[in-house]
């Protein structure tokens, strides 16, 4: 076998990545061939260099805070874990159910006909069949899972981890009513002098405090209007049911993630059922969690709220994990009063520029999510104020100034 | 008796937090290393290692267990050229500038000698092919096999061997000749 100065089997031999009947074969090629035997000589040279220049510090780690975010990732996929398996349990229980069920018919009958006082059931075999235990039909539906059933309150599925695409393809979002969270967190802070407590903190209603107009993809609604024409728009007379828009940025605690604004808007003089639900791409979104709504009131688990008060809006904040920096990130389908209104697309472009309104509701989230010690990532009091910081302006409107003060009232409070 | 064989014992069932702490402290500095080579910069280095975990959380450890070293290098690649790919258009390849990860237990002057020789080395894998001189990290500073680095860069073993063998040639014309 000849064996050139430029057959890789060489580097190959050097590394130990031959498989000892070639290796061999080698070895006695080189032992042959002066010129092979430079090219070797040269080559462990190179790979000394290598080595010694190569060797990295054991010393370098991730720093304490990423750790920390990586830690508390893996303690809320275990929680999920259980309640998934709950779950599972529950989906497990569903066909012994109906077994039981049937099996009760059975007894029944055969109970009915030894009893002589009882009429006999003719087509006691033809009934319909009992209806499943209600436990057993609450078996989480697809595709959005209850992490947990409290009574009577809406539950966000994803209010303690992240939900992943694959298990939870469409997530209904709910609309906000109750907005006195920042008054709350305001008397905690400037009257009380202190943090409020993590569970009193509704994010939701703290991000639908404020106005919030986002530089946003745009979709609007229109409901059957009789006699609505373009030109009796002068009148007031609209044919316009509700707007809305989207819009991405990165997310300030977790550098890995985008954060999707969703706001919606709705007409000035009618109330409105908006009903929305985010498609997430599974190309390019491998988890998201919708912020807050960890237990918003008068609402069952069944279904996400919908009533849009009159010229109210809402706004959504989620949090998006991607398997790239930026692209199509999925679709919000929404319906006005039943009647579906055109889909909006989520698009992010990694290099825009986000809205001054998105960095002040991605600000509000960061420190929403920084009182409650919710899943932060990042986030302390260092990268808090830093975000405050770069949210002020001299122009700055009353209540954001105001809400700005708050941030760093709450951070000098020990 | 005889004695049950232990290998019929069933595996032992760790939890996702104890899996994860393992993998951090087993590849986190590996990990840092490689992608600091790929970024030239430690500290988005570890952002893309912090990332990598984060994935790794959502991962039932029976799927990676087996093939977690690959599975790592591979989601941390993955992520670096993303952001390669979205800084190309912005950051011109020659204002990148290696950023040194400190050697430990080392005095200031064999720290400074070793950061010198370290940069010179890296201006060079410089001007190799991004295919060489990633193959070429991945087997000098990594110590992978081929197989592992064709699972994680998805070139043949064969090509694998081509580069680095290439690039070993072209390294050792490039470092100056040692007079003695």
């Amino acid at each position: 076998m000849k064996v050139y100065p430029q057959d890789p089997r060489l580097t190959a031999f050097l590394l130990d990545e031959l498989d000892p009947a070639e290796a061999h074969k080698i070895r006695e090629a080189i032992n042959t061939d002066p010129a092979l035997q430079e090219t070797l000589a040269e080559l462990k040279l190179a790979r000394a260099d290598l080595a010694e220049s190569l060797t990295f510090s054991s010393s370098v780690a991730l720093l304490p805070a990423q750790r920390e975010a990586i830690m508390q990732e893996a303690r809320s996929v275990d929680q999920n874990a259980k309640i998934t398996s709950f779950a599972r349990l529950l989906q497990g229980w569903k066909p012994y159910g109906i077994s039981l069920a049937a099996a009760a018919v059975v007894a029944l009958i055969l109970l009915l006909k030894t009893n002589p006082e009882s009429k006999p059931a003719p087509t006691a075999l033809a009934r319909p069949m009992p209806p499943i235990p209600e436990q057993v039909a609450l078996a989480p539906p697809a595709p959005v899972k209850p992490t947990a059933l409290p009574s009577g309150n809406f539950v966000n599925p994803s209010a303690t981890a992240s939900l992943t695409v694959v298990e939870n393809p469409a997530l209904p979002l709910p609309m906000s009513k109750v907005k006195h969270g920042l008054a709350l967190i305001t008397q905690a802070i400037r009257t009380e002098r202190q943090l409020p407590a993590a569970a009193s903190v509704q994010l939701e209603e703290i991000l639908n405090a404020l106005p919030l107009k986002l530089n946003a993809i745009t979709a609007i609604a229109r409901r059957p209007k009789p006699n609505w024409h373009p030109d009796v728009r002068e009148t007031g007379m609209s044919a316009h049911a509700a707007t809305l828009g989207a819009e991405t940025l990165p997310c300030p605690w977790k550098p890995s993630a985008t954060l999707l604004l969703v706001s919606i808007r709705g007409n000035a003089t009618d109330a409105c059922q908006a009903k929305m639900v985010f498609h997430p791409n599974p190309e390019n979104v491998s988890r998201y969690r919708l912020l807050g709504y960890s237990a918003s009131k008068d609402n069952s688990p069944a279904e996400a709220p919908s009533l849009l008060e009159a010229g109210a809006s809402t706004t959504l904040a989620i949090e998006i994990e991607s398997n790239n920096s930026a692209g199509d990130f999925g679709t919000l389908s929404w319906a006005i009063d039943g009647q579906p209104a055109p889909t909006l697309s989520v698009r992010h472009v990694a290099a825009s520029e986000p809205s001054d309104d998105a960095r002040f509701a991605a600000l509000i989230c960061s420190f929403s999510q920084w009182l409650s010690g919710g899943n932060t990532g990042l986030l302390d009091r260092d990268l808090l104020a830093a975000l405050a910081r770069e949210n002020g302006a001299e122009n700055l409107a009353p209540e954001r100034a105001d809400f700005l003060a708050l941030v760093r009232e709450a951070l000098e409070i020990k | 008796m005889t004695p049950v064989p232990a290998d019929e014992d069933p595996p032992p069932i760790i939890s996702q937090e104890a899996f994860i702490e393992q993998a951090i402290t087993d590849f986190q500095s590996p990990l840092i290393a490689y992608a600091s080579a790929l970024l030239h910069d430690v500290d988005r280095a570890r952002d893309v290692v912090q990332d990598t975990f984060i994935r790794l959380c959502q991962q039932p450890p029976e799927r990676v267990r087996e093939q977690l070293k690959s599975w790592l290098f591979t989601v941390c690649r993955n992520r670096a050229m993303d952001i390669l790919r979205k800084e190309r258009n912005t950051t011109a390849l020659e204002d990148v500038r290696w950023k040194k990860v400190a050697g430990p237990g080392l005095q200031p002057d064999e720290s400074i000698d070793l950061a010198e020789r370290h940069a010179q080395l890296m201006a060079m894998l410089e001007r190799l092919s991004p295919n060489q001189r990633e193959v070429i990290l991945l087997k000098f500073q990594q110590g992978l096999s081929y197989q592992e680095i064709h699972q994680i860069t998805g070139l043949t073993t064969t090509n694998i061997g081509f580069l680095i063998h290439a690039g070993l040639k072209r390294l050792r014309d490039l470092i100056p000749k040692d007079p003695s």
